[in-house]
């Protein structure tokens, strides 16, 4: 583990919060520190409450920063409890945030990237192209989620300049398929395997299929796994997934919150 | 200023506040947020003879004011433990408290012996919540079992030696006064107590393990009154831990009998608990004119 590398908690004040749909929501706050150092992939632990219900933090995702206002926003649904008390928070309302937490994406010497999203797994490859200088990379992002509404930020993801593809499981945007189902096409048509790398964040059984398809067309991938979770910081061992292999040192297990959320293609078993 | 130091046994701990087992990893992760010196001391995850990789996920549900876990005892093992962890928490002001476990009395004794050769630890811990292979049983709930390990333990080291006591059990009185007859210089209670929670769309058990221990504020108050029953049966220092969460509840401990307290699930509610009641228990002690922090260890009105 990196003792270095630098954490943060803080009171943050709740700027601005927008509803998106029915039971999603997006929302900034202020957290200067942590706009300054946080990088694609990366995650915050957020406590809704100071009473004891919901007792523990919730993950979310960063979605973006802005280093000069120095603010963080997340995009979350309404699952249960705790994302429902998030919903409700008024601005000028604060939360304690924890963070930045976990590892980020490696686009070292990658020219091509295949974006694979679904549902709350989303924000992270929104992040990842605000950050980056997309005319450097030939980028095909595909987009997937159970119905339109969960297709956050379609509108922003369609006006950028990138070839992309929308599914949804009931057909209310996009075509009416799984998102794995184009992705297979496009890797089918070939590519510069030693240059591309799909990079896929959603639901385990979403990323079962990309691991399993990357493998298939011997693609290199990053997939960005959930986990319950309950510290965030590696000092509760509760947010393991089962490691491949490996088994020289023992280690079966891995913690998500320190040494992932993000793990090559062949590191986990999903 | 108030006095805010305490004696565990020979061991004068900078004051009563400690981060407990399982919940502050070996120190350094936290390191990352506070100075973890400002704690009265730390109690390492519990460390086994070889490494173990835990039980399989899930492993964490929340339950009303709680969490249930069923970790398994995921830990480096004694070696990495010595070479990898250990250097960091020599490195620290603040006491150092080891946890140990084994599926023998020889487990226990091994793990003494290889960490009496190193520098830098101020106690030990035992972690009387697993079973004994041998018997079956938890050595925590035969008062037989759990006196021959504070004897045998004993006699390895000097250091302090404190059983952590289980909560599974029908009388915690029996088993504080077996481990304080062999010589225990003190006693940490409570471990998690046995739960269970079922998704009820699914039919499964939210746990791997299907059964695990349950922590946080849901379990205070019978952590207090078994604080209270092992206050009345022994006089060695006691411990106290269990759904800590504010000064008032560290009070609570105090009061009842405890000397010191260890902060749990709530490093993971907000890492910076403890430093935070740390803070307010100074204020309290200032506001209310005490001098030491001791004058408030059993001072509990019964009638
Ligand atoms: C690294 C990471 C990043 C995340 N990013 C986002 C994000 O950007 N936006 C977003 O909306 N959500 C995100 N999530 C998921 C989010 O943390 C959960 O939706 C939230 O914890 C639900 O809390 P709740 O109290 O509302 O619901 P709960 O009542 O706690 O949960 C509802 C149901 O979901 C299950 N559950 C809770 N957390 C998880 C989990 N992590 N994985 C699988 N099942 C779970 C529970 O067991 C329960 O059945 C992320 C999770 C992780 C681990
Ligand atoms: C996730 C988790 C892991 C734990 N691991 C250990 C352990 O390794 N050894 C041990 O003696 N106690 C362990 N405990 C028990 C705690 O040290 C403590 O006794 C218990 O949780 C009650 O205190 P709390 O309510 O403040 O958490 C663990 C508790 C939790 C929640
Ligand atoms: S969430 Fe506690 S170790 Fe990862």
């Amino acid at each position: 583990m990196n003792v270095s590398h630098p954490l943060f908690q803080r009171s943050c004040t709740l700027l601005k919060s927008t509803q998106l749909s029915s039971k999603t929501y997006q929302q900034e706050y202020v957290f200067p520190e942590l706009a300054k150092i946080s990088k694609p992939g990366q995650f915050v632990q957020i406590r809704v409450s100071a009473e004891y219900s919901p007792l523990l933090p919730r993950p979310f995702s960063i979605l973006n920063v802005n280093a000069n206002q120095g603010t963080l926003t997340v995009l979350f649904k309404i699952f249960g409890e705790a994302t429902e008390i998030l919903s409700r928070k008024l601005e000028g309302e604060t939360v304690e945030i924890l963070g930045p937490l976990g590892n980020t994406f490696e686009l070292n010497r990658i020219k091509k990237l295949f974006l694979v999203a679904g549902g709350v797994g989303i924000p992270p490859i929104y992040y990842l192209l605000q950050t980056i200088d997309m005319p450097r990379y030939d980028i095909s992002l595909f987009l997937g989620a159970a119905t339109k509404d969960d297709l956050f930020l379609r509108e922003e993801f369609n006006n950028m300049d990138i070839e992309k593809s929308f599914s949804t499981d009931d057909g209310s945007y996009g075509t009416k398929t799984l998102i794995t189902v184009p992705l297979e096409d496009a890797l089918k048509r070939g590519f510069s395997s030693s240059k591309a790398c799909i990079l896929s964040c959603g639901p385990m059984p979403m990323l079962a299929e990309v691991q399993r398809l990357a493998q298939k067309y011997k693609v290199e991938a990053q997939l960005s796994v959930e986990t319950i979770m309950a510290c965030g910081i590696g000092i509760c061992q509760g947010c393991v997934v089962p490691l491949h292999g490996n088994t020289k040192d023992a280690k079966k297990y891995t913690l998500v919150c320190v040494d992932g959320p993000i793990y090559s293609r062949d590191e986990l078993i999903l | 200023m108030s006095d805010l130091s305490v004696n565990i046994g020979d061991l004068r701990l900078a004051n009563p506040i400690l981060a407990a087992s399982g919940t502050f990893g070996y120190g350094s992760e936290v390191a990352r947020l506070y100075d973890v010196n400002i704690l009265g001391g730390i109690v390492t995850k519990t460390i086994t003879r070889a490494q173990r990789p835990g039980n399989p996920p899930d492993r964490l549900a929340e339950t009303p004011s709680g969490i249930l876990n069923s970790i398994g005892l995921a830990n480096v093992g004694i070696d990495n433990f010595i070479s990898d962890k250990l250097p960091f928490l020599r490195s620290l002001s603040t006491s150092v408290i080891v946890n140990i476990a084994g599926e023998s009395i020889d487990d226990f004794l091994f793990l003494i012996d290889r960490l009496e050769e190193h520098q830098g630890i101020d106690g030990y811990e035992l972690n009387l919540s697993c079973p004994n292979v041998a018997g079956g049983l938890d050595f925590g709930i035969d008062p037989k079992l759990a006196g021959k390990i504070v004897k045998e333990t004993k006699k390895r080291s000097k250091k302090c030696i404190i059983p952590k006591l289980t909560p599974n059990i029908t009388d915690i009185a029996v088993i504080a006064k077996a481990v304080e007859d062999n010589g225990a210089d003190a006693i940490s209670l409570i471990n998690t107590i046995v739960g269970m929670s079922v998704n009820v769309s699914t039919k499964r058990p939210k746990l791997g393990e299907i059964m695990g221990g349950l922590s946080g504020p849901a379990i205070r108050p019978v952590a207090l009154a078994m604080v209270y029953k092992a206050r009345k049966a022994v006089k060695i220092p006691l411990i106290g831990i269990g759904g800590i969460s504010s000064v008032n509840d560290v009070l609570e401990f105090l009061i009842t009998g405890a000397s010191a307290v260890q902060i749990g699930t709530f490093n993971f509610v907000n890492p910076k608990a403890p430093i935070e009641i740390l803070k307010e228990l100074e204020q309290y002690l200032e506001t209310n004119n005490f001098t030491s922090v001791k004058e408030l260890s059993g001072s509990l009105i019964t009638r």
